[in-house]
């Protein structure tokens, strides 16, 4: 007792600090840990087979990839004209993938077109149970102040009010995911429960 | 014990700072016999040390420049390793040279002139490690700022010295920033003015340092901490400012503390600081409010003798409360 009366202005400088640490990583982390899904999405990916962040993949994905009647339909696109600036290019030779993420154990698997198909999906970006797929500039990815290093990118997570948890996209750090490289295709009905 | 041994152990723990001369000349009531001829003393004592002191910062100084050109010269050539060892591993090896020097000759400053040569090396150094390792993300470099910070808390149990001191707070103030980026980081809910809040906590907490340090070892931190911790705080909440009436009016509360605080603490720089932050924020209130209903020549008169107002009672402050 007389120690903490004797160093009090030395223990709060030290407890102001904690505190204000304890607090923000409450408000950041609490929500999240509540934030969960009974639904399971799937997604595509591409590569253009050119460049390190393939540009035009989003534009590729969305007119290869649409749900109607809640099914996966496969449309084909002719890339001869090129998708950005709609002139004849011969060298854009897209790959697209279809990967199935599993919210519960937040790992992806990757699965054929046929599989994809036979889901019965929901195009919203909100699923029933009220979580949304959401993207924005992750600045912790990336390198750190002084040294600039690597670049900041954009992660992808789950959302719902003040939560949001990261998923866990497959190839998440090299170029295969870039923003554009991410096309959310839809919740999967029904759920798990 | 002989008098002999009690006069050198007496010496050992003032040079270490355990004891500050202060205390024992209160204790055994020494203050006015003989001041006289002590203040003469001290005064030529203090001129000659100044210009030791000025020289061993001037030399220290010049050896981290020497260092910062010499290894940037080589940097491409050295690898990776290289790198590591001449900024890290040099501010180790800086580092326990002053540590022996801080023991083998506690009452000079050469062994704190080779931590401060250190104390600079090694989060440099760290960073490089860092950045040679390939880390990416933000929570590596904040715990290896934490345990730069437990190293200087450790070694300034051991030595307590101010120069060791002043590097554990500079290393703890980038801990507290980095782990909260880190954990914000990945957040997009988290509020624009966080870091606001948290310059004023750590500005806050640098204010209580100071007060804390008021006897001992480390009386010569207090005016950067009140420095910083003022400016720190006041700056912070001056961003406020701009989009918010109440944070307006209480900032002119807030200075006001800081006007009081400056007497409470008898403090010239928390005085001149928050002078200035409170001519800073009238100035803005006049030019957001009053600039276009009375004009800006009148208002610029009226900023004019308000200035003169506040310089007169701050001086008064300082006459009256501060420097008697």
């Amino acid at each position: 007792m007389e120690f903490i009366k004797k160093n009090f202005a030395i223990l709060l400088a030290f407890i102001l600090p904690i505190g204000l640490i304890v607090i923000v990583a409450l408000s950041v982390y609490l929500p999240s840990s509540f934030l969960s899904t009974n639904y399971n999405f799937i997604y595509t990916s591409c590569n253009n087979g050119i460049d390190y962040y393939s540009y035009d993949c989003n534009n590729y994905l969305q007119k290869r990839y649409s749900v109607v009647e809640n099914k996966l339909v496969i449309n084909e696109v002719d890339t001869t004209l090129g998708l950005a600036n709609k002139t004849p290019d011969a060298t854009e030779n897209y790959t697209a993938r279809i990967f199935l993420h599993d919210t519960q154990k937040n790992e992806s698997r990757e699965i054929t077109s046929e599989e994809a198909k036979t889901l019965t999906l929901n195009s919203l970006l909100t699923s029933p149970d009220g979580v949304t797929v959401s993207s924005h500039y992750d600045r912790n990815n990336g390198g750190f102040f002084i040294f600039g290093g690597g670049s900041s990118s954009y992660g992808y997570y789950l959302t719902k009010g003040n939560g949001q948890s990261k998923i866990n996209l497959i190839n998440n750090t090299d170029q295969y995911y870039y923003r554009n490289n991410f096309q959310f295709i839809g919740w999967i009905l029904p759920g798990r429960n | 014990m002989n008098k002999e041994e009690l006069l050198q152990d007496l010496s050992v723990k003032i040079s270490t700072g355990e004891i500050s001369r202060e205390e024992i000349v209160s204790r055994f009531n020494l203050a006015s016999e003989g001041q006289g001829a002590v203040k003469t003393e001290n005064l030529k004592e203090s001129t000659s040390f100044s210009v030791t002191k000025m020289l061993y910062v001037l030399g220290a100084v010049i050896v981290v420049v020497g260092i910062i050109i010499f290894v940037s010269q080589i940097w491409e050539d050295i690898g990776a390793l290289g790198r590591i060892v001449v900024t890290l591993g040099l501010g180790f090896l800086l580092t326990a040279i002053g540590s022996m020097l801080l023991k083998s000759k506690p009452e000079e400053n050469i062994g704190a002139v080779f931590h401060f040569i250190g104390g600079v090396l090694i989060p440099g150094g760290a960073m490089v490690m860092l950045s040679e390792l390939n880390v990416k993300t933000l929570w590596p470099v904040a715990i290896t700022f934490g345990v730069i910070f437990a190293f200087y808390l450790l070694l300034n149990f051991v030595h307590k010295n101010a120069v060791l001191t002043f590097f554990a707070i500079a290393n703890g103030t980038a801990f507290v920033y980095l782990v909260v980026e880190a954990i914000v980081g990945g957040s997009s809910h988290m509020p624009d003015n966080l870091y606001a809040y948290l310059t004023m906590v750590i500005g806050v907490c640098y204010l209580l340092l100071a007060q804390s340090f008021r006897e001992g070892w480390n009386k010569k931190l207090i005016g950067f901490l009140y420095f910083f911790g003022v400016t720190g705080f006041l700056a912070a909440a001056f961003t406020q400012v701009f989009d918010s009436v109440i944070w307006q009016m209480l900032y002119f509360i807030i200075v006001i503390v800081g006007l009081t605080l400056s007497v409470y603490m008898r403090s010239r720089i928390i005085l001149v600081m928050s002078t200035l932050f409170l001519i800073v924020h009238v100035s803005y209130i006049t030019g957001k409010y009053f600039a276009d209903s009375l004009g800006w020549p009148i208002s610029l008169v009226i900023l004019g003798f308000v200035f003169i107002g506040l310089g007169y009672v701050s001086f008064n402050i300082n006459k009256k409360y501060i420097t008697n």
